[in-house]
């Protein structure tokens, strides 16, 4: 089957993407999360057409402002439009999330499905590796990791790959162990089938699903991870703009004003809500123990 | 019930929950006001101190945390008074005179008790408290403060004569009135080893002391053998609480009848005052500036340094980071303090244009990269951010550096590695007592890899320091203060800031006692007229 081929099946009315939309329609709680999710994506992508203001644009006489027509979410502890500062906020955690996702994703599969499939020896090698990783908690290794090499959003995501490749190693792991002894790789080894072609061919489209179910469910929790160390102090350096930030910000002006703590927390629960409904969604449409129908 | 009904099931409460908690969290933070209430008890002082003691010991003990404790237990010849000037009055002695620039002579008063069975304060416990600290065996952190002196003469069970080896203008600010001067048992000190720690073997005080709770509270009650007339507060809670914040929400919380705020909540307290209580903003003596490393290779050119003094905008860093209430400071000597500036050489808003063209004739290649180093306090950070809008429009990029108190308090120590080749700017504060002295003395150049980590050096500066110490008269130091600071400034290593400002909340039934830097004086504080009715 050619690429477009793949391309005409997925789109054919009873392709995937056909069949999980009229799904994903039946499903109100599904829409709202793609509907947020979009429209994340729409700010963060044209931030710098949606408003008129420098993120960074210091106005001290105009400082810790409530929301009015000209500053729709007020101003921050410098006079800095918080609305702003929000959406490019936004670019940083979406940066964070798609960098660290596919690339976290990407050593996953490698390190999941050489785990799954090859030796006995490998496997309890990696899987000792993965369990250590996964026993350090994640704010006392980014607090490490800082101390070495400084705050930056580089370390950030390198934080973020480093914690999230267990999480797919893992799944990868099982899935792999899982397939390869059903009947049709047996069949492909049987016919002489490299073990690179069994595993790109035949293993990693059958685990593609609850991959890509994981990464939608995981985009709030590194979203959560890049704000978290942000507001910390251990993510992205001053004056960048990063929701974490912005909730340190308002967190030490918060008698002042609450309006940046407000601010600053809507988009962390609309990711977070946006990316789970629309993932468990996804998830009751793929996931084959899920599927009612079909 | 199958498998697949269970987990739909799951997925509904993760929903549900997720839904549920959401809209919990909204009603809640949309209904929740902060319960505002106190009680007060008329003989009962809770007090919020800056930070924990580590010792209570005059020759040891290095904070003011510590010296507010001490000012509460112990007397000595003389005090500051209260209020907001550095006049000092008689404490234990009942006669205090200068002779000369070397010779000061005492007297005490006669029937003051030491606690704890140790007797009646003589001439010769003074000889023994203030020549222990200067002693090289206790190896006191406070010498320093005691200057030059040499020794003390007893010459009677009252009397006696302090014998400085050289003028020292600082001596009775820094060496008697600010702690270090607090007068002890010889033979209650020298019956505990020769030091002690956090418990005194005796106290002098109006109050004496009760018992320390590591990183929670100390306790002081009134001194039974106290011969003055009765203190009004029958014991006072001292609580080591670091988080100005979280202080603020304990005095609204009516545990604490007097605390330090935050300087951003002083506009939120103004327009919302916690029932019965007042607020005093006083001006601090603790300077802030930023300070640039002339070793350093990006900053030996003089001009890339005075381009950074005139592209720092100081009205917007104070307004920003003190809400516009702190002083600008002209130099490092606060105003109404001898040798302080009333206008420093670079103007308060600085000047981008002069600020460009030192770095087009030092011909730099813009963007200058430089680091700013510095507290990782929410009032630093802010300034800091000030300073790198304020230099980004000269086409320098600050990177901040935040770091935390322990690490950056040795950045520039040369005893401490080779850190200091990296230090560029930092941004810091120093705190400051009522002598000119104790804030020349960090700028000398001996002090270059210690404290002075612009790495500062200029004979006349050190000079005139050495004069001015021995100078007496005010009129005659002043201008000497005056070029030192404008000294500093000339270098390019300086950008003054600001003097801070201390804001205190106390009960209205409280009479608070603070010193001219607000610092508050737990022995003078009383018990309002309306209060004791």
């Amino acid at each position: 089957m050619t690429r477009f081929g793949i391309l005409e099946a997925l789109l054919r009315p009873d392709g995937l993407v056909v069949t999980t939309w009229r799904k994903l329609r039946r499903d109100p709680l599904g829409l709202l999360g793609l509907a947020i999710v979009l429209g994340i994506g729409f700010v963060t992508v044209f931030a710098p057409w949606l408003t008129s203001y420098d993120p960074n644009e210091v106005d001290v006489y105009a400082r810790l402002l409530p929301p009015s027509a000209d500053h729709l979410l007020g101003t921050d502890q410098l006079g800095r439009d918080t609305y702003t500062r929000l959406l490019y906020g936004g670019r940083v955690a979406m940066k964070v999330s798609i960098v660290a996702i596919s690339i976290a994703m990407a050593i996953g599969i490698a390190l999941g499905m050489l785990a799954g499939y090859g030796p006995r020896w490998l496997d309890r090698l990696l899987i000792t590796g993965f369990d250590t990783i996964r026993s350090f908690p994640t704010i006392m290794f980014a607090m490490a990791i800082v101390a070495l090499v400084g705050p930056s959003l580089n370390t950030v995501i390198g934080i973020i790959i480093i914690a999230s490749i267990p999480v797919y190693a893992r799944v990868v792991r099982t899935q792999t162990m899982a397939l390869r002894e059903r009947d049709f790789i047996v069949a492909e080894r049987a016919m002489g089938a490299s073990t690179r072609r069994i595993l790109f061919r035949h293993v990693m489209p059958n685990i593609a699903a609850p991959l890509f179910i994981l990464a939608s469910m995981d985009v709030p929790v590194v979203v959560g991870m890049e704000a978290g160390l942000s507001f910390l102090g251990l993510g992205v350096s001053p004056p960048t703009a990063s929701w974490g930030s912005i909730l340190n910000d308002g967190y030490s002006y918060i008698r002042n004003s609450p309006w940046p703590i407000i601010a600053g927390g809507i988009p962390l629960i609309l990711v977070t809500l946006g990316f789970t409904f629309f993932g468990e969604s996804l998830r009751d449409i793929l996931d084959p123990k899920l599927r009612r129908e079909g | 019930m199958n498998k697949n009904e269970l987990t739909a099931k799951n997925l509904i409460h993760r929903r549900s929950f997720l839904r549920n908690s959401t809209l919990f969290t909204l009603g809640a933070a949309a209904g929740m006001y902060p319960r505002i209430g106190w009680t007060a008890e008329n003989d009962v002082l809770h007090i919020r101190n800056y930070n924990d003691v580590k010792s209570l010991d005059p020759a040891l003990m290095f904070s003011g945390s510590e010296g507010l404790i001490g000012n509460a237990i112990y007397l000595s010849l003389v005090q500051f008074k209260p209020g907001d000037s550095w006049d000092w009055e008689l404490d234990a002695a009942e006669y205090f005179e200068q002779i000369d620039a070397t010779h000061y002579s005492f007297r005490l008063r006669p029937g003051i008790q030491f606690t704890n069975g140790f007797g009646e304060m003589t001439a010769d416990d003074v000889k023994y408290s203030l020549e222990r600290i200067v002693d090289p065996a206790m190896n006191s952190p406070n010498a320093g403060d005691m200057g030059t002196l040499s020794h003390v003469e007893v010459i009677g069970r009252y009397s006696g004569v302090i014998v400085l080896k050289s003028p020292f203008a600082a001596f009775i600010p820094i060496g008697l009135c600010a702690g270090t001067g607090s007068i002890v048992s010889r033979k209650a000190v020298e019956s505990f080893g020769g030091s002690f720690d956090i418990e005194p073997p005796c106290c002098s005080g109006p109050y004496r002391f009760v018992s320390w709770q590591s990183q929670r509270k100390t306790l002081l009650e009134r001194n039974p053998d106290w011969e003055g007339p009765e203190p009004p507060f029958r014991e006072i809670h001292v609580y080591a609480l670091t988080d100005v914040k979280a202080a603020e929400l304990a005095y609204e919380a009516g545990e604490l009848d007097c605390t330090q705020v935050a300087i951003e909540s002083v506009d939120v307290f103004r327009q919302q005052m916690p029932p019965q209580s007042r607020l005093d903003v006083i001006s601090s003596l603790r300077y802030y500036w930023i300070g640039l490393n002339r070793d350093h290779p990006k900053l030996q050119d003089i001009r890339v340094r005075q381009a950074i003094q005139y592209g720092v905008d100081v009205e917007a860093v104070i307004e920003a980071a003190w809400f516009g209430l702190a002083t600008p400071a002209t130099g490092i000597i606060a105003p109404g303090l001898v040798g302080h500036r009333e206008q420093a050489d670079i103007p308060l808003k600085g000047d981008l244009e002069v600020a460009r063209r030192l770095l087009r004739e030092a011909g730099v290649k813009l963007p200058l990269k430089l680091k700013l180093s510095l507290p990782a306090d929410a009032l630093e950070l802010t300034a800091g951010q000030v300073v790198q809008w304020s230099l980004g429009k000269i086409g320098i990029e600050v990177e901040l550096d935040p770091q935390d108190n322990a690490t950056l308090i040795t950045m520039g120590h040369e005893s401490a590695g080779d850190r200091w080749k990296d230090l560029e700017m930092h941004l810091q504060s120093f705190f400051m007592l009522g002598d000119p002295y104790y804030a020349t003395e960090w700028f000398i150049s001996e002090q270059v890899g210690i404290w002075n980590w612009e790495r500062f050096r200029s004979e006349e500066f050190d000079h005139l320091h050495e004069i001015a110490l021995a100078l007496t008269d005010p009129a005659e130091r002043d201008p000497l203060y005056q070029r030192m600071q404008h000294l500093m400034e000339a270098s390019g290593c300086y950008r003054f800031l600001a003097h801070s400002v201390e804001a205190m909340m106390t009960r209205e039934w409280l009479e608070p006692a603070f010193r001219a830097d607000g610092y508050p004086m737990y022995r003078q504080f009383g018990v309002a007229n309306q209060a004791k009715s």
